[in-house]
């Protein structure tokens, strides 16, 4: 049977087809199609296959957590995790190997790297707990605070947010039975971090205090460069990594000053890491999902991104958790597990309750990592490696029609997991045999590339982009 | 923009083969259109997927998606003009010579 269409059928199904054409990336992607839950979070405009939820993926027993103290990690107990002798043996071999590269001129490590690595980190803002004392208030104006809706304050803040630098925003109301729980009890100086029945906040010597009534955790990221980060674990690599942590400085301090400017405060990280347990904080906001790497993994920059956050009493609509299939998927796939080279991730396939070892909270059931592990590795290559992030099919940058397709199927259904791991094996193979501090990409080629984009960030991720 | 430039070319192309058809009294059935359509759509991912991850700077990714995605459009195009040319030589060689 031959087709029999007239002339006026025939051009309109093309049309169709053509149309079909023209949006089928669109539509998969969601971002114009489907609106992301846009009743409960009218300020984040997710993809279409990110659904939320009232919990997360990761399973919580909020009995069994407590307060942690930050400088229990390895960033503040490595030595004590590993000896005294092990520690200064670290120290001489990563002298040793930085010493060596930069002679050798080794990609990733020669003078100019480590010249932009120290570069980058400079020029930050100051980072403080306490709001700053010289913002022009609606006291000084005359004027009554800001008020509006927590919905109307999350839109607004989220708006600013974008525009100083954030790449997503989300909120958390802290609970004493369980949110809270995600606010350090000491920080990574060992003050002890104590929520009190006070009107202002206040720091000395020994203690933060947080006033009750700052029950809002504003959870922000700032993605980081994912041709950068292919470099990892090179000192070009940790360049990306500190550039974001020095855009932060500044974006925390205006934040601050943001939120004096409306009449409320702005608590925040007082240095690195300081405050609160960001993947935590990140995937109670709904920032992302945990992972096989025990951070977030986010369906904008897959792990590729940053998280901080800051406490205020400007009420704030919550945002609800995320479902992407990213949990799920790191059951199968185990390709961080394969590509660390000190082997610290879990191998295991379901998550566990049981920490490794006293670097880790209890409370939650994760792929905990052996963290010793990590930072050893750390301290011989002299930087802070990222080989895991890099090696993540999330950590894409989504241009391509594929990723819209893996995210849309891993979201649906646990069923292609394994197949969608072995084609990143082709897409993104990574070095074969790699060496103490070889990269997965050559840096040499990243030096040579003068059309990444401003930061080296996909900025208009997440955006409408036909 | 350039989708809306694929969609626009591919309408004409597509135009231009049905009038032909016509005209020349090539008889097309309805599955050989169809693998006729799915070729194109598995062509123009190709091309979106090889220059995105060329954008991307990932040249292995864009040549092992020209390859996925590519070689089934070609097949599928090669077997829908395959199977329309067998047919309507066939019908031509089996028809009443004319006296
Ligand atoms: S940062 Fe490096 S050493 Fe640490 S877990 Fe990741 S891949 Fe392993
Ligand atoms: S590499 Fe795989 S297992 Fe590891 S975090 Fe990414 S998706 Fe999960």
């Amino acid at each position: 049977m031959a087709f029999n269409l007239t002339r006026r059928e025939f051009l309109k199904d093309l049309g169709l087809l053509g149309a079909g054409i023209t949006l089928a990336p669109a539509a998969v992607s969601g971002n114009t199609i489907f609106d992301w839950d846009n009743e409960k979070t009218p300020q984040l405009h997710r993809p279409g296959w990110v659904s939320t939820s009232s919990v997360p993926t990761m399973e919580i027993d909020w009995d069994k957590m407590q307060r942690w103290r930050e400088w229990r990690t390895t960033r503040g107990s490595f030595p004590e995790y590993v000896g005294k002798e092990r520690d200064d043996r670290l120290t001489k071999l990563q002298t040793e190997n930085l010493d060596r590269w930069v002679k050798q001129n080794k990609p990733g490590y020669t003078l100019k790297d480590r010249a932009l690595q120290n570069a980058a980190g400079q020029g930050s803002g100051a980072q403080s707990f306490l709001p700053p004392k010289d913002a022009t208030t609606p006291d000084k104006l005359g004027v009554a605070p800001w008020k509006g809706s927590p919905e109307d304050a999350a839109l607004m803040l989220t708006a600013a947010m974008r525009h100083m630098g954030a790449g997503t925003v989300g909120f958390v109301e802290l609970d004493s039975r369980t949110t809270e729980k995600l606010i350090y009890a000491e920080d990574p100086d060992k003050k002890v971090m104590s929520i009190e029945d006070v009107a202002n906040p206040s720091e000395d010597d020994k203690k933060r205090v947080i006033p009750k009534k700052a029950r809002w955790v504003i959870v922000w990221t700032i993605p980081m460069s994912q041709e950068t980060m292919k470099t990892a674990p090179t000192a070009l690599c940790s360049m990306t990594t500190g550039l974001t942590y020095t855009t932060n400085r500044s974006f925390q301090l205006r934040l601050q000053y943001f939120l004096a400017g409306l009449g409320y405060m702005g608590l925040g990280e007082n240095s690195t890491n300081a405050l609160g347990i960001s993947p935590a904080l990140g995937t109670m906001a709904g920032l992302g999902e945990m992972s096989r790497l025990n951070r977030l993994i986010t369906p904008e920059w897959g792990p590729i991104a940053r998280v901080f956050k800051m406490v205020t009493d400007l009420p704030l609509a919550p945002t609800k958790p995320i479902n992407a299939g990213i949990m799920q998927f790191c059951k199968v796939c185990k390709k961080c597990a394969e590509f660390c080279p000190s082997k610290a991730l879990s191998f295991d396939t379901e998550p566990s309750w049981e920490p490794r070892g006293p670097w880790s909270n209890p409370g939650h059931k994760a792929f905990f990592e052996d963290s010793t592990k990590c930072r050893a590795y750390w301290r011989q290559v002299g930087t802070n490696c990222g080989l895991c992030f890099t090696a993540c099919p999330f950590g894409t940058k989504n241009q391509a029609f594929f990723h819209a397709f893996r995210n849309a199927l891993t979201s649906a259904t646990p069923v292609f997991d394994s197949a969608l791991r072995a084609v990143d094996d082709w897409i993104n193979p990574g070095p074969a045999n790699p060496e103490l501090g070889d990269p997965f990409k050559n840096p040499e080629d990243w030096w040579k590339r003068t059309d990444l984009p401003i930061y080296g960030i996909n900025t208009s991720s997440g955006l409408s982009t036909i | 923009m350039w989708w809306l430039v694929l969609g626009i070319v591919i309408g004409a192309l597509g135009f231009w083969l049905v009038s032909w058809a016509k005209a020349h009294k090539v008889a097309v059935q309805w599955y050989e259109w169809l693998l006729g359509v799915i070729a194109i759509g598995l062509g123009a991912l190709a091309l979106q997927n090889y220059y995105a991850f060329l954008r991307e700077m990932e040249p292995q990714a864009a040549m092992v998606m020209l390859a996925l995605l590519g070689i089934p459009a070609l097949a599928l195009a090669i077997i829908a003009v395959g199977l329309a040319w067998w047919q309507n030589t066939k019908k031509v060689a089996g028809a009443p010579k004319k006296s």
